[in-house]
């Protein structure tokens, strides 16, 4: 056999045994891993881990922000009315002071009470 | 800096095998280009003897940028295992065929040297590799919605 020929043998045998040989390898291989429990360290459980950690970060976040924006909104509430409170009384009691300085400039007055 | 999780697992146990592969691909891609532009070389050189006399120069680098084609493809869409199975069979059995070639050659000619036969041996041993380690790759690797492994 010439060795033209015995390479043209090599040649197909071994791409014959590559097509089959490689898969099957690969496909027992990703079985065998994908049985065993002590798999190479799973990215993915550890993502899973900190994904599931962040969320529960994230909605205590959530829950506090809501939390202070509520307590914010009652002490606007409560400081409102009161300055709205204190206002009013304000304006009753300029009112007032306005009125009693009417009386006195009327008592000094001596065309209303004469000395 | 802090990296976020989701990044870590798909940035890096994915690479590895990936990494080969692209070199592999551009490997056969220059030898596919060169058979094809510069076949006075090839026929010059009397340890491609054989394997010119089996198939013509274009058609060996039609064969080498085949292979280099689907072996991009499959760094391109690296998380379809089927093309990169595929890309990686593909692969071995062009390189390994070409090894047989040379070890016939080796064993038939006094006038040549082991180094060819090493040569690709050790070329056809980082193509194994990447492909054992496909799917320790794959295995760890998030994969997001939508796209499959299979």
């Amino acid at each position: 056999m010439s060795p033209v020929e015995l390479t043209t043998i090599g040649l197909a045998v071994a791409t014959v045994i590559s097509s089959i040989l490689v898969p099957w390898v690969l496909r027992r291989r990703a079985a065998r891993l994908a049985a065993s429990d002590t798999n190479v360290v799973s990215w993915q459980s550890i993502t899973a881990v900190l994904q599931e950690e962040r969320d529960k970060l994230r909605s205590q976040l959530d829950a506090a922000a809501e939390q202070n924006r509520r307590k914010i909104a009652e002490l606007d509430a409560d400081y409102g009315s009161q300055l709205q409170a204190a206002r009013t009384r304000l304006t009753a009691l300029e009112t007032e002071v306005a009125r009693l300085r009417d009386r006195l400039r009327e008592y000094n007055d001596p065309h209303i009470y004469p000395a | 800096m802090n990296t976020p999780p989701d990044e870590i697992a798909t940035a890096l146990p994915h690479r590895r095998h990936i990494v080969s592969l692209m070199t592999i691909a551009l490997g056969h891609a220059a030898i596919g280009v060169a058979l094809w532009l510069q076949p006075e070389r090839w026929f010059n050189t009397p340890s491609y003897a054989n394997l010119l006399s089996v198939a013509s120069t274009e058609v060996w680098g039609s064969v080498y940028l085949a292979v280099s084609a689907v072996m991009l493809l499959a760094v391109w869409r690296r998380r379809n295992r089927f093309l990169v199975v595929t890309a990686h069979t593909a692969g071995i059995a062009l390189v390994g065929s070409w090894l047989i070639a040379f070890f016939v050659r080796y064993l038939t000619d006094d006038g040549t040297t082991i180094v060819n036969v090493v040569s690709w041996a050790t070329f056809l041993a980082i193509l194994a590799r990447s492909a054992i380690i496909i799917d320790d790759d794959l295995g760890t690797e998030q994969v997001p919605a939508g796209e499959s492994n299979e």
